[in-house]
């Protein structure tokens, strides 16, 4: 226990007073004392577990800190503590001890699928007992890190006919980290295996709804980037177009129109993208569904960017609309960005304009950003378009 | 693109389908933009918002915008404009991290379209060209952000994840006009995470303490001497006294050293000190953010020496008997760089895992009756001791730093500041004094709290604001007879408490107003502030006890998202769109559901993963008594 220190000024500074108890003092404390005093538990919990109880001749606070922190655990009673939740995590996990026998004890499987592989749960339930925290044993790192760099590049090399096997462990695996790595892979077996794209769209459908899913949701979203095969990309126009009815779908539609952006037929989610850009309530949405068409990069969108650069009202989709006509790089579009480089109302998406601008490679470009460095007004803006023409002397 | 496919023609179909499907939504983004870069410390205006609903339901929680990727062990910061950054973090226990940045705007949300329950709040994750804002050199945790002098936010140390990767040498920038990141050409001189950042007064930025890397030799006893395999070279994460200094000027950083001299400075702790708290007094001037301020430095770990300093980046080192946690405090004269140890004010236990040292006169030099220097008191509250079971002790300490004008750091002193009859200290005691056999007080970890304005009624001379200080969630870990309890979502726990500066119990059982500091104030307590926890349960006591534990926990403020540990708060602009005034509102962002253990930290990431906090009297435009 460290000393007190010097600065213990209360109650010296009563003028010698005994101190009042509190309960003396205010009204409102005067049933609160015969509480204390008709309730010996009070004191008793008071006195053993917090330090003083209001009664002089208990010990100090610190002294009953200290008292605890020797840890006398005889004297300590049970303590009333709120309301605790069930979470212990220090103590052993419960689902480390809950075993369900058999050649899986981890997993709780009722019946194996069609094209079950034995091998594969086998080495897959290896590691995830050997990922496992228990607290009997020694904490190896090197031992995790390796154990993770193994599981990696098992799975890496799993193939399609894995994915039976994969899709029954992704069921019973309560280890959220762990059911991760298989999204990932299952993703990654993507374009070899159109059945992937099922596996992860059920198992989507089956929790999103639950908004304490979220975070696994969005791995399970970001896996079916990876897909990148044709059932992937039916897939996440269906789930787009569910956003329509359902607003629990809406809520990830970004997410979706992100993983489209990734995929190989993007080029034919235009009408999507372009539909989402003009019309979605959600701002998330919008701005993914302008940076899914910075992907593209088509001219013939040009048009649509355009409009939607007028009516967009959120100052970072703006920018990201531009983004994306900076990307595609048509020096016909330089008239339109200079004019925004003036008149747009935020510096934010006067910068953007001007940088779209820098991104097109035609003597109209190197003109008009010329013309922006000299007449900008704000002097923050001046100095980066000065910069940017310097640049492109270069 | 390919020439069979009609898009415009499908587009239209599409649009036609939608107006059926969707008459409800708009047909773009309608409603007031935000205004995008524009005033300095001005940030995003935000809907107003009430801590009590219509039906009058104390309602001081308002779930926000969901973040585009929850995430614990992240760190955020406020940029010039006021706008929350969140970078870095992990979603899954520190195995891996992530490098993306995101940006909170309370306007993000237009008219007509899907809201929060908050009203408004969008986190926004692209850069000026629509690519997703992401760090240069990978995920990165356990690291300092700094706000330099022409805005750019400088984030440097950390590591990608909680195991045993290599330590980032080199730092980036943040451009948060164009919310792009660059690495800096010039590297730390000590890589280093779980250290402390602060600015100086000439703008450099401090980099304390924190854990290193370095290789040291293993000797495995399980193996013959003589024998391959008996020495083996290893990596250990050593805490170091060992300090270097950013110096914008130059864009480089560069050890810290005695001035006019190569010789360096150190922190005044022989092994160093890592997770510890650091906080600005205002030095003898009376005045924060001058030239002499000093820096507090306390609590912390400190590690053990070669093989047997920690392995990895994960907490649990006491635990692991990998260190020691630090009960001490020492403090940095930015004038001398020379570090001093505090002898007359120690913790009672040692604090690691997220202390928090808050300075009471952030908001205002004066004290409500005028009184110059409340820069000097600061406070240590949050953490735990780091053991097996790492226990949350309710050892808040108060402290003030005095100075007789002779000697080093102009004769700096410093007090502790107890108040034992009332609890004062300890979070919970109203509700203690409500039900005893009910609740008890808590203590928490894994959260933050953090250093709130507030519109006080003050002497004329004291301009109405005042500092307090606000927290919860988090978790409050006591250690039974029979179990480590980890109560994450108990009443208390969910309601959040705050802690006033200005509510003494010492002076109301003198009979005096609470706000009346007169009565206590000595040598050792020259502005005679007491202080005192008091829980978010509807009724705020002011000036007496009228409105002290009064209320059952139905009225009590509830968090929206039960269980969050590891998250972030920080304060953000409220609906004068100004920062630093009375009515900004905290903002909790990420966290897990789930402390850890010695290889796990945060559990899956809390849902929804930001929440946006009234305080009592901030949407009031008129000083609270």
């Amino acid at each position: 226990m460290q000393p007190s220190t010097s600065g213990k000024t209360y109650g010296s500074t009563a003028g010698g007073e005994p101190r009042a108890r509190l309960s003396k003092i205010v009204p409102v404390g005067l049933p609160l004392a015969l509480a204390i005093v008709l309730t010996g538990t009070f004191l008793y919990l008071l006195v053993q577990q917090a330090g003083k109880s209001r009664d002089s001749a208990a010990p100090s606070l610190e002294q009953a800190l200290g008292k605890l922190k020797e840890g006398d655990a005889s004297e300590r009673p049970p303590v009333p503590y709120g309301s605790p939740t069930n979470r212990r995590p220090f103590e052993r996990p419960k689902e480390l001890d809950t075993r369900y026998g058999g050649k899986f004890p981890r997993w709780d499987l009722k019946d194996f699928p069609e094209g079950w592989n034995d091998a594969v749960a086998q080495a897959l339930h290896s590691y995830f007992e050997e990922l496992q925290y228990d607290p009997d044993k020694p904490v190896d790192f090197a031992r995790i890190e390796k154990a993770r760099e193994e599981l990696k590049d098992y799975l890496a090399q799993l193939g399609p006919e894995a994915l039976a096997t994969l899709a029954g462990v992704l069921q019973v695996e309560w280890d959220f980290v762990n059911r991760r790595m298989i999204f990932e892979t299952i993703g990654d077996l993507g374009p070899r295996c159109p059945e992937a794209t099922f596996i992860l769209g059920d198992f989507f459908v089956s929790r999103f709804e639950n908004p304490e899913n979220r975070s696994e949701m969005l791995h399970v979203v970001d896996a079916m980037g990876h897909l990148r095969n044709d059932t992937s990309y039916s897939t996440l126009l269906d789930f787009i177009d569910r956003g329509n009815q359902n607003p629990a779908y809406h809520n990830y539609r970004d997410k979706f129109i992100e993983a489209l952006g990734e995929h190989p037929r993007r080029e034919e989610a235009v009408p999507t993208f372009v539909e989402s850009l003009h019309n979605d309530a959600l701002t998330g949405a919008r701005n993914k569904a302008a940076q899914a068409l910075g992907k593209v990069r088509d001219p013939e969108t040009l048009s649509e960017l355009y409009n939607a650069v007028e009516r967009e009202r959120y100052w970072v989709v703006k920018q990201t609309i531009l983004g994306t006509i900076g990307k595609i790089g048509d020096p016909s579009a330089v008239p339109f960005l200079e004019s925004q480089a003036h008149t747009a109302s935020e510096n934010g998406v006067r910068l953007s304009a001007a940088n779209a601008i820098r991104r097109i490679d035609s003597p109209e470009a190197e003109n008009a950003l010329a013309r922006l460095a000299r007449e900008e007004s704000n002097p923050e803006l001046k100095k980066r378009y000065q910069d940017w023409v310097k640049e492109k002397a270069r | 693109m390919k020439q069979d496919l009609d898009w415009a023609d499908r587009l239209r179909k599409y649009n036609r389908g939608l107006l059926v499907a969707l008459p409800l939504l708009t047909s773009c983004g309608g409603g007031s933009s935000a205004p995008g870069v524009g005033i300095q410390n001005v940030s995003e205006a935000a809907p107003r918002l009430l801590d009590h609903n219509a039906a009058g339901d104390y309602t001081p929680y308002y779930g926000t915008g969901n973040l585009q990727r929850p995430r614990y062990y992240h760190e955020v910061i406020l940029d010039q404009k006021g706008r929350p950054v969140v970078v870095g973090g992990t979603d899954e226990r520190g195995y891996s991290g992530l490098d993306t940045v995101e940006i909170f705007d309370q306007a993000g949300v237009e008219k007509d379209t899907p809201k929060p329950a908050s009203g408004a709040g969008f986190w926004l994750d692209t850069n000026f060209e629509g690519d997703p804002i992401t760090l240069a050199n990978g995920p990165r945790m356990l690291f300092t952000m700094n706000v330099l002098a022409d805005g750019k936010i400088l984030i440097a140390g950390g590591g990608s994840d909680l195991l045993r990767s290599k330590l980032y040498e080199q730092a980036e920038v943040l451009d948060p006009e164009t919310r792009t990141v660059e690495s800096l050409e010039s590297k730390m001189v000590n890589a280093r995470f779980r250290h402390s950042s602060i600015q100086l007064g000439d703008g450099g930025i401090l980099y304390i303490g924190g854990q290193i890397a370095a290789q040291v030799t293993i000797i495995d006893d399980t193996i013959p001497e003589g024998q391959p395999g008996r020495e083996r070279q290893e990596t250990r994460f050593l805490t170091t006294p060992l300090c270097e200094l950013f110096s914008p000027k130059d864009n480089e950083f560069i050890p810290l050293t005695f001035p006019e001299t190569d010789n360096v400075s150190k922190l005044n702790t022989p092994r160093g000190r890592a997770n510890h708290a650091t906080s600005r007094l205002a030095g003898s001037d009376g005045f924060l953010n001058t030239s002499d301020d000093v820096i507090l430095i306390g609590a912390g770990l400190q590690s053990f020496s070669g093989q047997f300093a920690p392995d990895a980046k994960f907490p649990f080192n006491v635990a692991r008997q990998r260190g020691v946690g630090l009960q001490s405090f020492e403090f940095f004269d930015p004038i001398t760089r020379v570090f001093t140890q505090v002898s007359t004010v120690a913790l009672d236990q040692p604090k690691l895992n997220d202390p928090v040292l808050l300075n009471l006169g952030q908001f205002n030099d004066l004290t409500i009756d005028g009184v110059r220097g409340i820069g000097n008191m600061a406070f240590i509250t949050g953490g735990n001791d780091d053991a097996a079971c790492p226990q949350t002790w309710f050892n808040d300490l108060l402290l003030v730093a005095t100075y007789t004008g002779f000697g080093p750091a102009n004769g700096i002193q410093f007090f502790r500041i107890l108040e034992e009859r009332n609890f004062s200290h300890l979070e919970g005691n109203e509700a203690v004094v409500l039900n005893p056999l009910r609740f008890f007080f808590v203590a928490r970890c894994a959260t933050q709290a953090i250093a709130m304005p507030r519109s006080l009624q003050t002497v004329s001379s004291a301009g109405d604001l005042a500092t307090w200080f606000f927290t919860t969630a988090g978790v409050d870990i006591k250690q039974t007879p029979t179990q480590c309890l980890a109560d994450y979502n108990g009443n208390i726990m969910l309601a959040g408490s705050v802690w006033d500066p200005y509510f003494s119990f010492p002076a109301i059982e003198l009979g005096q107003s609470a706000r009346d500091l007169r009565s206590q104030r000595s040598p050792n307590n020259p502005f005679g502030v007491i202080g005192c926890w008091l829980l978010l349960d509807s009724v705020l006591p002011t000036t007496d006890l009228s409105g002290y534990a009064t209320t059952q926990p139905p009225l009590w403020g509830r968090r929206v998202g039960a269980t969050r540990v590891w998250h972030r708060m920080t304060s953000t602009a409220g609906e004068d769109g100004i920062t630093n005034s009375p009515d900004d509102r905290v903002l909790l962002v990420g966290g897990g559901n789930e402390y850890g253990d010695a290889i796990n930290v945060g559990g899956e990431p809390t849902s929804p993963s930001a929440e946006l906090v009234i305080l009592p009297g901030a949407p009031s435009k008129t000083p609270s008594p």
